[in-house]
């Protein structure tokens, strides 16, 4: 299943936030999605999975214009995991994940398969009966995956997944991501602002800054001249003695 | 010669002031007199009002049999001696218009029950007197009532005539109705949607179905709340209804009254609740309308 | 788990045995005293049957004990997805502009004698249904393209809702002799209960309700927020439209038939909501069963409380519900916290 954007134009409040942008997301591909806050990586995501109106006829999922989709279409090809900061209803883990059945036939099943593999596969059976507002951080956002998880779709996006939580839950989150791209050979596109983040995980990034996108391996990518281009950052890059990917150390110029 | 003038002079001058003064004082004393009226406020009221305005329906049934002419307004209520509608209306009850009251430049206003006491206060402050006069709801208190007003403004013959020709025609329906045999009766004070309601065994109509020896349904109940079980259990043989307001064709056709023994033997009757509702000159009417309607041909 | 069901099949139980015994309560009592045996006689059609009796059971207290029964579970069903979808626990099915539509509706018929044109029962049914239908149709207009914006129609429906009851004040005002009608209407009743508003109502009634069950699925996922909702499959937007539409529908036809009858539509969801998991599978039957017993059981207070009158139901109804709620937040305060 790919994703194709052609000729995106997109404005908010009289503001252009996407002018002709021509993109095609990598199947089986961890894409992460890098900018400065306001740039439109939310506004891209959402525009992708139709959470957003685009008027034009500019995003194709497998050559349909998604205008044309259907919501029940589109959610068993494409599943969204929204930010664990989210309100959250006083439901159970559990049903919670069955949620994402509405698609399907099975979602009334009691005993649900595919909601009980994922489960055992992202190991969070102890959760599966507590309450989802009494849950931390990282494990509502590790549920909130579950759920997408569930939905059985080709690919997933995330909306900074890694926004409310602490070291080890966003390495922890970021490796699972890793699994499920390389294991369940699922496409993943989420967006990150943490660069070291891409650095180590991503596959393909896109950097969102204004009019010129840039998208392509990460290591291709993120360089010195494109961090000081989108970020306005000065960087250096060392080894990262754990992964053996290059890690960047940050600068800003006083001027 | 001069002091016997001057002493002429004096006692000329000392004459004419006494005099004077004499007839001052009788003005004075002619002018105003102070009552209590129903609110126990104290009044100065004049004596010989002559432009009367009345803040109560009833009060102007009253003022009207009294003496139509002292009367200069009336309130958007007011429909009865039939001539009032040709006077200016003042507003509603509760919340005149003090501007237009005003402007009709009463001597006195006369409110009733219904008025408030502070309305009554407000109008009094612009130096019109301003009156609230009510009594118990019962024929005694209407016949006090129109005996209070009848001083008050100057009608006292007219007052007790009115009166005695009331009590007269009271007595001889008392006696008449003594030794018939009554139907049983339901008055309707309301029903349907707004909840049924007639006039229980100490109500002012309920005490009238005594007086005439009718069978009130209602009696065994205290106050104005009924049921709509109770009317179908105790299932009348005459209903009695106001005539305004279209109730007798709402009434029939309202399920469940429509299926009433009264309803379908075309037994329900209209009557002019204003007579007996105002205290007033007219509720010795009122009481032989409820008569004739009860005893029919016996009547 | 184990613990669980026996506290589900209590409730389930003890809920059948009152929801039979209130039935009967509500067959059986009322202003006039109708001995045990006889009622008994009466629902058996035996013959030695006092007539006025027979017909107070039959024609009166049976039609007011289905009327109450479809109107209690329509309230409590529709407060219960009204607060599913505006995510609100203190939304009433009145809330966009209903209860005030119909009170304007009654108002103006009986201040300008409208009811001339329709009389009998049908009266203030006619009034209060269409008055309370255009109300909402307004909120919609005024929603315009936002028409599932629960923010916009939140407030729309409040300024519908302080509009139409300044007129209904202002025209009250110039009608004195009219408010005490208008105020024991607006408190509700059952009193004009008959089989023929049974059989023209219940019907649309039950499809409307049938409509709303089949609506558990979606309901269960707009637990979630907006965007999720989308993405998990559901049109949030048709869907909420949908929605609201068969609820004003159902609400508006149970003030036609017993007026704005507060509470239900409050309480009943939250009480269901505190014993059993926020699934509106079970959440929404449970709200019809258990406002169904509530309105029954208000009711038959409403005609016993004092001799032989009754009062409106929507007294007993705010009497025993503001007491309730405080209880049922005390304790949803203890398992909060």
């Amino acid at each position: 299943m790919k994703i194709e954007i052609e000729n995106l134009n997109f404005n908010y409040n009289e503001k252009n936030i996407f002018e002709n942008l021509n993109l095609k997301f990598k199947k089986g591909n961890l894409n992460g999605i890098l900018g400065p806050n306001g740039c439109g990586k939310t506004t891209l995501l959402k525009a992708i999975i139709k959470l957003l109106k685009i008027n034009n006829q500019s995003i194709y999922h497998d050559s349909v214009d998604i205008n044309k989709l259907d919501n029940s279409i589109i959610a068993k090809n494409i599943a969204y995991v929204e930010q664990s900061s989210i309100q959250m209803p006083k439901i159970k883990t559990i049903d919670y994940i069955k949620l994402s059945r509405y698609s399907y036939d099975d979602f009334y099943h009691i005993n649900n398969k595919v909601v009980n593999d994922t489960i055992k596969l992202l190991k969070i059976d102890k959760l599966k009966d507590k309450y989802i507002s009494e849950l931390s951080g990282g494990e509502l956002q590790k549920v909130i995956i579950a759920r997408a998880l569930s939905q059985e779709t080709k690919i997933i996006i995330l909306d900074e997944p890694n926004a409310n939580l602490d070291p080890l839950h966003q390495l922890e989150i970021m490796n699972l991501l890793k699994f499920l791209v390389k294991e369940k050979k699922i496409t993943i596109i989420t967006t990150l602002h943490d660069i070291n983040l891409a650095l180590s995980y991503c596959d393909q990034v896109l950097l969102i800054k204004d009019k010129p996108i840039t998208y392509g391996e990460t290591l291709k990518t993120i360089t010195k001249e494109n961090v000081k281009k989108y970020f306005n950052l000065n960087s250096s890059f060392i080894e990262n003695p754990f992964t053996k990917r290059p890690y960047i150390i940050l600068h800003q110029e006083k001027n | 010669m001069k002091k016997i003038l001057f002493i002429f002079l004096f006692l000329l001058v000392s004459l004419n002031s006494v005099f004077s003064e004499g007839s001052k004082e009788e003005i004075n004393i002619s002018k105003t007199s102070t009552i209590l009226d129903s609110y126990q406020r104290e009044v100065k009221i004049p004596n010989n009002p002559k432009r009367i305005i009345s803040l109560g329906p009833n009060i102007t049934e009253i003022i009207g049999a009294l003496n139509f002419d002292k009367l200069v307004g009336r309130t958007d209520f007011c429909d009865f001696p039939k001539q009032v509608l040709e006077l200016d209306s003042i507003g509603n009850i509760t919340n005149p218009n003090i501007e237009k009251i005003v402007e009709l430049n009463p001597d006195l206003v006369i409110g009733s029950a219904h008025c408030p006491k502070d309305v009554l206060e407000s109008i009094t402050k612009l130096n019109i007197p301003a009156i609230a006069l009510y009594d118990d709801n019962s024929i005694e208190g209407s016949n006090k009532l129109i005996e209070q007003i009848g001083k008050i403004i100057n009608e006292d013959e007219k007052a007790i005539s009115i009166i005695e020709e009331n009590n007269k025609l009271i007595k001889s329906i008392i006696q008449k109705t003594k030794d018939l045999e009554s139907k049983s009766a339901y008055y309707v004070v309301g029903f349907g949607s707004w909840g049924d309601f007639s006039c229980g065994g100490d109500t002012y109509i309920g005490k009238m179905f005594d007086l005439i020896s009718a069978d009130n349904i209602a009696k065994n109940v205290s106050g104005w709340n009924y049921s709509i079980e109770q009317l179908i259990e105790k299932d009348p043989d005459i209903i009695i209804i106001s005539k305004y307001f279209d109730s007798k064709n709402q009434f029939i056709n309202t399920y469940p009254y429509s299926t009433l023994k009264a309803v379908r033997e075309n037994k329900v009757y209209e009557i002019d609740n204003n007579m007996l509702d105002r205290q007033g000159v007219r509720n010795a009417q009122g009481l032989l309308e409820l008569a004739k309607i009860i005893y029919q041909d016996e009547f | 788990m184990n613990f669980r069901i026996n506290k589900a099949s209590i409730f389930i139980i003890t809920s059948i045995i009152l929801g039979v015994f209130t039935i009967f309560l509500s067959i059986s009592k009322g202003s006039v005293k109708i001995p045990f045996n006889e009622v008994i006689n009466i629902l058996l059609h035996n013959e030695n049957v006092q007539n006025s009796h027979k017909f107070i059971i039959i024609n009166l207290r049976i039609p007011r004990t289905i009327s109450a029964i479809m109107v209690g579970m329509s309230l409590s069903l529709c407060g219960a997805i009204f607060q599913t979808l505006f995510k609100n626990p203190l939304t009433e099915p009145y809330l966009l502009g209903i209860s005030s539509g119909a009170a304007l509706g009654v108002t103006i018929a009986s201040v300008f004698n409208l009811f001339v044109f329709v009389n009998g029962i049908w009266g203030t049914f006619a009034f209060s249904f269409i008055f309370a239908l255009l109300s909402a149709f307004i909120i919609f207009t005024l929603a315009g393209k936002n028409k599932s914006s629960l923010l916009i129609l939140l407030l729309s429906g409040l300024a519908i809702n302080f509009f139409f009851s300044a007129l209904n004040s202002l025209l009250l005002y110039f009608n004195r002799d009219k408010l005490q009608n208008i105020i024991f209407w607006q408190m509700g009743s059952f009193t004009l209960s008959s089989y023929e508003k049974i059989l023209y109502t219940s019907p649309i009634m039950i499809i409307l309700i049938i409509i709303l069950l089949s609506k558990s699925k979606e309901l269960d996922v707009l637990l979630l927020s907006e965007d999720t909702a989308k993405s998990i499959g559901v049109n949030v937007k048709k869907q909420r439209i949908f929605i609201l539409i068969i609820t004003t529908l159902l609400t508006s036809i149970c003030v036609g038939i017993a007026g704005t009858i507060g509470f239900i539509g409050l309480i009943i969801p939250h009480i269901v909501k505190l014993i059993f998991p926020l699934k509106h599978r079970i959440i929404l039957p449970l709200s019809l069963y258990l406002g169904a017993i509530f309105t029954l059981f208000c009711d038959v207070i409403a005609r016993l409380l004092i001799t032989n009158t009754e009062i409106p139901i929507g007294i007993i109804t705010a009497l025993f519900g503001a007491p309730f709620f405080i209880y049922v937040l005390k304790k949803a305060k203890a398992n909060i916290l």
